[in-house]
Order: structure tokens, then C-alpha cells, then sequence
């Protein structure tokens, strides 16, 4: 019998993983079954070169093509699936709910990412977040906007509406000004504007989750440009801060003066 | 209609600039900041009188976040830019620190025959190349000077002096009168050339007299092969005959003994790059492009070489802008970490920062590359179509060029899964295989590459060498000839790499080889040679019978074919992209695959018996003159791809009557600037491009 070079392996495994595409593939389905055997070195070999990523745990795995390895986006669109799901038996009345509605059926790297994901939507306005005192609760943009809608005028709706963008903004924004300044302070030492986001979170000094939140926006918003640097030769402190973007860790950012 | 080759090609698949010269039409505005500040730089060197003694305060820098943001572009940019305001010379890296200045200066004159136009690869017949231009500037600068000052009297001063800032090197060159009087009076010109440099404070290392008669030589009797081929040795810092060096007007004294050491050869290099932009005071600066700079990063002893050169550069040498181009990480991680803070000041602050496309832009840079197809196809519209564009900028507002023309490029070929391995069968063609048949085939339509490239060869013995980490030993022989050396099998196999002709030069290596294998006699020497430098031994050398006999014994003279140096270089090429990160092959791969490519390279090297050797290699006749391309040739290839639109050069080549071979072809092509080449490994497509 032929011996399977490792090269055919990769091959076939990427074969396999594009047919699947987003959807991707469990180990079984990949065809790993000996963990010591060349499908199982091809893997390790692919996910060494960041060709291919394990969207699941380690026990329930779903392996897809580096460009489909979007957690942050598949965790979003979860959270907002479930809180759409979750329609109130009132029209008059929203229906309020906590985390561990809106987490169903998010597994491995896209749980990783719930609270990322939550505070992005918060801060995109397509979750509203209200506190009373220690739980959190969520309620979709869409829903509230019917429950709104359904029971006040137009006018009051706007300044309903405002509400909740308010008290995201408390709850997980970011202190803006202090992240431009920082950015400012490094771009003079180091002469140029392209800088590491892990560098630029220590001259900050803020959470890195919520910075990449905040430079994910800004970059949408046309504020900010992210580059991918260079991986192969970037620290394990600079690869900390890479942003996913376009299925591609990028490592620098610009930001740009409005 | 469009033809089938124009469906054939994917107008974005080339996202590499190999070539500066040859660069597409930039979008509006793209990174129009450096390159405005790279022009501002220039204006500094092209003010006051001539000759001119102005030095910049340090090599402009450009940086850029990734690779892929147009580096080498704006490099080709840049020289449309200064077309006829700078002499331009593009760097590729150097691979021996210790010979650095040596190969620089041989770019620099290989550089210096390219096309004054800057649009073409090759002159073509009449067309005055940069080194030309640049002794016709130092020549009507010194006359003028000569004549307002009075040295040099004349019946009608401004009259004179009226002719000669209107006159052409072709004037010029078809005045017998002034050539004789040039030649005549060389002595003469040349003292008063040192006299106007001295006034400025400069002070050539080789004398005045030898530089002019050099390059007068080389300007004025083109027809004269055999002295311009030594004209040009001795730009590049190399000896020449005693009897060829007399016929030229070279002293005693400026004339490199045959046995200096290399780094005797490596510092006359440097000495000509100081004298030749001393001298380009009389006319015009020089622009030094470093490009693909991550390369100096392979090892401590490289980044910081280029930290010397550059130094070097900034401070001893007048009227010239040095441009190194990087991408950010590499160059922070891997090259800067080992320059001094002396070579860090060097560098001018801030950095020139590359940006990538926004949507507009990108939008026009999709009409430029769609132009010569349909525009209204469906995979034109496909790529123009707004919804795709928006949704490729929603998350970013700019993006990398080669990001976006990747994305255009999947977009354009759409899914082919015919072209996609079955599973369970081995992929037929990996995808580095197609690579570098891509990149021969590119090298091969880039005739001003193959020449003699010691960086490149150099390369091959120390990073690919035969065998995996088992050959490649770091050596110096006791002259310098032999700089690298495998120990293969119980044998040792020496090195060496000699661009020169002078038989003296070539006595004393033989004599370094012979000692080498006197001690080891399992031993031998390897030098390549490449088609356009003259055979070893010369026709009428009094030591070619001792050569000959060393040749069957121990010196292995390697006469690289056009196709040898065509693969060779292409690997050196996908390497060296793979460095940059310019295609998705790592570089150890590469290194890998290379090796296994060019088994036959490594058979003809290793081979003990010199019976194999292949004889004479390149046998004893003189190599053919180099010629430009004849004008009928251009005419008739102009002619024929503007009508066809779209075509292969297998075809072109079977329109063409009388036949050329594809070499021929090719030379004539690089002289037609609205002729854009589309490389795959298959094939080499040509497509009419006017708007270029």
C-alpha cells in the first residue's frame, strides 16, 4: 500500500475543509482518528500554520479553513438569535433577559468570546443592557424598539431610545480620549503611526477585550485602519493583541485624526 | 471580440513589482505623501551651480505597515518621476557582507545601462542609456564651465556655449570634430575637470584622466566592444589588461593590480561609488533604491553590513538621495536591532509611512487593470459591482494593495474546483512548483537580468547548497578569491565569484586553486561564468595553456546557459519574496524546494571526474557583442501585438520572419514600454497596454 505523504494529508484535509466551508468539520468527519497517525500530524501541521482552527472544544471539535474562524462574529450572531427568539406573550411588555439566554448553543472558542461579543452588541446598539443591582439583563435593539413603538409616541420613542445607548456606554465603554492619547504619546516616541495594539493597550493601560472592541469600531467607523504586521516574527505579547479581521490576525493599528 | 487569452489571463493576478521600471498606472492619490517627499528630498540636490557638492542630512525612509502596500512601486513611481532629473539606481539585496560595496557597485552598473527613458528594460538601437547620459552631462558641464571661465576659448562664446546646452549625446556623437578634440585634448579636459571639482572641494580617488578617458571611451565609440566591455570592468572596480587599459587612457596607477585581496576589491568598490557621485555633481544625483530590505535580516552580520553601507553612503558620498524602503515588523524585529547608533541617525526621522487603497481608489485601480478587456463582461461588472465593494470596505476604510487585489483576483476566477486537488490522490502540481515556473518565465522576459549576479550565486552556495545544512562551511582563502566552501562526501568543494577578465587576476586564482588542491588534491574550485562575460582563458592570453591544463584538473569554469541562469534566478527570486512575505510560501520551504529543483545544478558542481566537466565549457570564442535590438524589430513586434491586442510570445515568435530566438524577442520588447508581459508557468502573454 501506498504510504500517505504528509503533504497528500494536508491536501485532503483542506480538500475536505473547503467543501465544508463555514459550516466546518468534526476530527471524525475529518477523518483523525489516531491521534498518532498522518491525518492527526497534517492537522497539528495546518493549525501550526494557522491555516486551520478549531472552532469547538477539544471534545466537540468543528475544524474550519483559517478564513471561516470568526468566533467573535459567530458569538454575536448567536446572542442574537437567542434574543430575538425570546418575544414577549405582551405587546406592551419587554421581555427581560440575563447572560445565560442569550450564551445557548455557543461552544468552545465562539463561549470564549460571549462577553466580547455582548459588549460589542451593546455598543453597536443591537443589545441594550440595564442593571438592577447585580444582574445585568438584555434586551434586543428590535424588541424594545416594538415594545416602544407598540405603547409610546414618536417623540417619546427617541428619548426612550437614548436611554439605554447611554447606560452601554457606561457600563463597557472605553475611556476614548485616554486611548487616543495614549496612541499620540507612542506614535511620537516611536516615529511612526502604524502601532503594535498590544503596545498601545499598555500605554493605556486599559482591558485589552475592550480596546479591541473599541479599535474594531472605530476601523468601521473609518477612524482607525488595522494592518496585519508581520506574525512570524511579532512576540507572544504582540500576537495578544492581534484583532481578527477579514479571518486574519492583524497586529497594528492607525489611528487617524478626525 | 475578446480573444481567448485575454480570458486566459487573470488581469489581477501579478501583485509583485519585480521590476520599477515596469509598473502600472498608480491610482489618484495613493501614497502621494512620500512619494511628493521623496521628490521635495531631490530638489535639495539640484540647486546652485555645477559641479554641484550637496549632501542630504540622511537616507529617506520608507516604511510600510505589511508587506503588499507598494514598496517597489513607489520606487517605480519615483523613477517616472525623475525621469531625466536623477540617475537611478534600484538595489536588490547583497548576500555577502564582506563584498558588499562590490556588488552594490556592479548593480550600479548594470543599473546605469538601462534605458535613460526609465519606462523600458532595454535600449534599443540609437537610445541613450543613464551611463551615457551621465558622461554627456559631465562632459558639456566641464566644456561650458570651460568655456564661460575661459580655459577653453572659442571665437563666439555664447554662441558656443548656446550649442552645447542644446546638444544631444547623439549630436554630440555623431560630431567627429568634437570627438576628436575630446580625445585629443583629453589631457587637458581632464585637468580642468579637476580643477572645477577641486574648487568645490572634491577630490576623486581614481585620477580625473583615467575617469575621462574611461568613460569617454565607453560614450564615444560604442562600436568599440572589446574596450567598452573594459571600460566597464574598470567602472565596476575590476583590473583590465595592461594593453587595453593603455589603448583607453587608464594611468598606471588607477589600474587595480590582478591580486588584490576582497577587501582590496570590496573597497575600490566603494571608491568608484564615492567618485562616481562626485562626479554626477557636474550633471545630475543619483537615487539609490534599497529595496526588499527584510532579506539583510537572515543573519546579525548582514543587518548590520547594511548599517555600514548606508553610513557610508550619507557621509562620504555628495549628491546622491539613498531610499531604503521596509515593511515595519521585520525591519524593527530583525534588521535594526543590530545597527549602531551611529547607522540609526543615518536614517531621516519620521519615517515615510506607506498607506493602503480606499474604495475609490480601489475602484480605479480595478479600471486600470480591467483595461484591454470588455468592459462590460460579467466578471468586469462582477468586480465593479458597488455592493461588493462596500461590503469589502465596511470594516476598514483602507486596505493593504495586494489584499485587494487578491480579493479581486478570487473574485475574478471565481470557484474552479476542477482546479482543486481530489482527495485520496496527491495534489498534481503543488503550488509552489507553479510558483517558480512563474518566476523563470518572468526572469526569462526580463533580458537586463540575466547577467552576472554574484548575490544570487552566492546564494545558491550558501543557502540552498546541495544538501541540507551538511555542505555550506563560511571560508576565506588567503587571497580572498575562494569565499565559500562545501565539505561534500570527504571532498571539499571551493568557491569563488569573478565577474573581471584580466588574466593576471585570473593567473593569480589559478595559483590560489592550485594550492588548495596540491593540499587535498580530492579537491577542486567552482567559478560560474554567465554568457555575456568573456570566456576564460582569452583568446592570446600567454597563460591560457596553464589555465587550460588547471581546468582539467581542479578549476571547474561553470558556463552557465540563458536557462540556467533563467532557473537559477527565479529561485533566487521566489526566495526572496518568500523573505518578504509576498507569496504564501515559507522561506525554509522554498529553500526546500530549490534544492530539490536543481538536482542537475548541484550534479554539475558536485562531479569529481573533469572529464565530465563538459570540456571547454563555453568554448574558446568570444562571447557575442552584446547588441541592442534592431529598430525593424521593434517596429514589426509594436506593430503586430497593438494590432492582437492580447498574445503569447509563442505566437509573436512564429509571426516574426526572419525567426529571433526568444532572447532576441524579448530584448526588443523591453524597449516597447506600452507592452505589458503577463507571466504565469505556463506561459508569457503579451498585452498591448497604450495608457500604461
Amino acid at each position: 500500500m501506498p504510504v500517505e505523504t504528509l503533504e497528500n494529508q494536508i491536501e485532503k484535509l483542506l480538500f475536505k475543509l473547503r467543501e465544508a466551508g463555514p459550516a466546518g468539520l468534526t476530527k471524525g468527519k475529518l477523518g483523525v482518528k489516531d491521534a498518532r497517525g498522518s491525518a492527526a500530524r497534517a492537522l497539528r501541521t495546518l493549525m501550526s500554520e494557522r491555516k486551520v482552527a478549531n472552532l469547538g472544544t477539544t471534545t466537540r471539535t468543528c475544524f474550519v479553513l483559517i478564513e471561516h474562524f470568526d468566533p467573535l462574529e459567530r458569538a454575536c450572531e448567536q446572542i442574537e438569535k437567542n434574543a430575538l427568539s425570546k418575544k414577549s406573550a405582551r405587546e406592551d411588555t419587554i421581555e427581560l433577559l440575563i447572560k445565560k439566554d442569550l450564551e445557548k448553543g455557543c461552544e468552545g472558542e465562539v463561549r470564549k468570546k460571549i462577553d466580547e461579543a455582548i459588549d460589542w452588541l451593546v455598543k453597536e446598539q443591537r443589545l441594550h443592557r440595564f442593571r438592577r443591582r447585580r444582574t445585568l439583563y438584555y434586551v434586543h435593539a428590535e424588541n424594545w424598539r416594538g415594545a416602544v413603538h407598540a405603547g409610546e409616541s414618536e417623540a417619546t420613542f427617541g428619548n426612550t431610545a437614548d436611554a439605554p445607548a447611554g447606560i452601554a456606554n457606561k457600563a463597557g465603554d472605553i475611556d476614548r480620549q485616554g486611548v487616543l492619547a495614549a496612541y499620540q504619546r507612542l506614535k511620537q516616541r516611536l516615529g511612526y503611526s502604524n502601532v503594535e495594539i498590544s503596545e498601545l493597550r499598555r500605554e493605556a493601560g486599559c482591558p485589552l477585550e475592550l480596546l479591541k472592541i473599541f479599535l474594531l469600531e472605530e476601523s468601521r467607523q473609518g477612524r482607525a485602519v488595522l494592518s496585519l504586521g508581520d506574525w512570524s516574527v511579532s512576540s507572544e505579547e504582540t500576537r495578544t493583541g492581534a484583532i481578527e479581521l477579514f479571518g486574519k490576525p492583524h497586529l497594528l493599528v492607525r489611528l487617524d485624526a478626525e | 471580440m475578446q480573444s481567448r487569452l485575454a480570458m486566459d489571463v487573470n488581469p489581477f493576478e501579478s501583485v509583485i513589482v519585480s521590476e520599477p521600471r515596469r509598473i502600472e498606472r498608480p491610482v489618484s492619490g495613493l501614497n502621494e505623501g512620500p512619494l511628493e517627499g521623496l521628490a521635495g528630498q531631490l530638489e535639495k540636490l539640484a540647486v546652485g551651480d555645477f559641479p554641484r557638492a550637496i549632501k542630504l542630512a540622511g537616507a529617506q525612509f520608507v516604511q510600510s505597515p505589511a508587506p503588499g502596500y507598494g514598496k517597489s512601486h513607489l520606487i517605480g513611481r519615483l523613477f517616472k518621476r525623475l525621469r531625466g532629473r536623477a540617475t537611478l539606481i534600484y538595489l536588490r539585496p547583497y548576500t555577502n557582507a564582506s563584498t558588499c560595496w562590490k556588488s552594490i557597485l556592479l548593480k550600479m552598473v548594470q543599473e546605469l545601462e538601462f534605458p535613460e527613458s526609465a519606462e523600458a528594460e532595454f535600449c534599443s538601437e540609437h537610445e541613450t542609456n543613464q551611463l551615457e547620459a551621465l558622461v554627456h552631462g559631465i562632459l558639456v558641464s566641464v566644456a561650458i564651465h570651460g568655456i564661460k571661465g575661459g580655459a577653453i576659448r572659442v571665437r563666439d562664446k555664447q554662441a558656443t556655449v548656446g550649442y552645447f546646452q542644446r546638444a544631444t549625446l547623439k549630436h554630440l556623437r555623431s560630431n567627429e570634430k568634437w570627438i576628436g578634440w575630446v580625445f585629443e585634448k583629453r589631457v587637458k579636459l581632464a585637468e580642468l575637470m579637476e580643477r572645477q571639482l577641486k574648487q568645490r572641494g572634491i577630490f576623486l580617488n581614481a585620477s580625473p584622466l583615467s575617469w575621462l578617458s574611461v568613460l569617454v571611451h565607453y560614450a564615444y565609440r560604442p562600436k568599440a566592444y572589446e574596450l567598452r566591455q573594459a571600460c566597464l570592468d574598470w567602472l565596476r572596480g575590476g583590473s583590465i589588461d595592461d594593453d587595453e587599459a593603455g589603448q583607453i587612457g587608464v594611468l598606471s596607477a588607477d589600474r587595480p593590480v590582478h591580486d588584490l585581496t576582497m577587501d582590496q576589491v570590496n573597497a575600490t568598490g566603494k571608491d568608484r561609488i564615492i567618485d562616481f557621485c562626485g562626479l554626477a555633481g557636474f550633471y545630475r544625483p543619483f537615487v539609490f533604491c534599497f529595496d526588499q530590505t527584510e532579506n539583510y535580516g537572515s543573519d546579525p552580520v548582514m543587518a548590520k553590513s547594511l548599517g555600514i553601507v548606508i553610513q557610508g553612503l550619507v557621509d562620504d558620498c555628495l549628491n546622491h538621495m539613498t531610499v531604503v524602503t521596509a515593511n515595519q515588523a521585520p525591519w524593527s524585529k530583525v534588521v535594526q536591532p543590530h545597527w549602531e547608533h551611529a547607522h540609526k541617525d543615518r536614517l531621516s526621522q519620521p519615517a515615510l509611512e506607506l498607506r493602503g487603497l480606499n474604495k475609490d481608489q480601489a475602484r480605479e485601480l480595478v479600471k486600470i487593470r480591467l483595461e484591454g478587456w470588455e468592459p462590460f463582461s460579467e466578471k468586469a461588472a462582477m468586480i465593479l459591482e458597488t455592493g461588493w465593494l462596500d461590503n469589502l470596505f465596511s470594516k476598514s476604510k483602507e486596505l493593504g494593495v495586494r489584499h485587494f487585489l487578491l480579493e479581486c483576483s478570487k473574485r475574478w476566477l471565481g470557484p474552479e474546483p476542477t482546479t482543486r486537488p481530489k482527495p485520496g490522490k496527491p495534489a498534481p502540481q503543488p503550488a509552489i512548483d507553479g510558483l517558480y515556473h512563474g518566476y523563470v518565465n518572468k526572469i526569462k522576459s526580463q533580458p537586463k537580468r540575466l547577467v552576472f549576479d554574484p548575490d544570487a550565486l552566492y546564494w545558491l552556495v550558501q543557502e540552498v547548497a546541495c544538501r541540507q545544512g551538511a555542505a555550506f562551511k563560511k571560508f576565506k582563502s588567503e587571497r580572498g578569491y575562494l569565499t565559500a566552501r562545501w565539505d561534500v562526501d570527504g571532498r571539499k568543494i571551493y568557491f569563488g565569484f569573478e565577474a573581471g577578465h584580466h588574466f593576471k587576476r585570473w593567473q593569480a586564482i589559478q595559483k590560489e586553486a592550485a594550492r588548495y588542491h596540491a593540499a587535498e588534491t580530492s579537491s577542486k574550485v567552482v567559478f560560474f561564468r554567465t554568457p555575456e562575460l568573456r570566456v576564460i582563458p582569452g583568446r592570446g592570453w600567454k597563460i591560457a595553456p596553464e589555465i587550460a591544463a588547471a581546468k582539467n584538473q581542479y578549476l571547474h569554469v561553470i558556463v552557465l546557459s540563458r536557462d540556467d541562469m533563467a532557473e537559477l534566478y527565479g529561485a533566487y527570486d521566489l526566495y526572496m519574496d518568500a523573505v518578504e512575505e509576498d507569496i504564501p510560501v515559507k522561506p525554509a520551504a522554498a529553500i526546500g524546494f530549490v534544492r530539490e529543483r536543481l538536482k542537475h545544478v548541484w550534479e554539475r558542481v558536485l562531479e569529481p571526474a573533469p572529464g565530465n566537466w563538459g570540456g571547454d565549457e563555453g568554448g574558446s570564442a568570444p562571447p557575442r557583442p552584446d547588441g541592442e535590438p534592431k529598430t525593424g524589430l521593434i517596429h514589426r513586434i509594436r506593430d503586430i501585438v497593438r494590432r492582437e491586442k492580447f498574445m503569447s510570445v509563442a505566437d509573436l515568435m512564429a509571426r516574426i520572419s526572419p525567426p529571433v530566438s526568444e532572447e532576441e524577442l524579448h530584448k526588443a520588447r523591453a524597449c516597447i514600454a506600452e507592452i505589458q508581459v503577463h507571466t504565469s508557468p505556463t506561459m508569457t502573454v503579451l498585452q498591448w497596454r497604450p495608457n500604461q
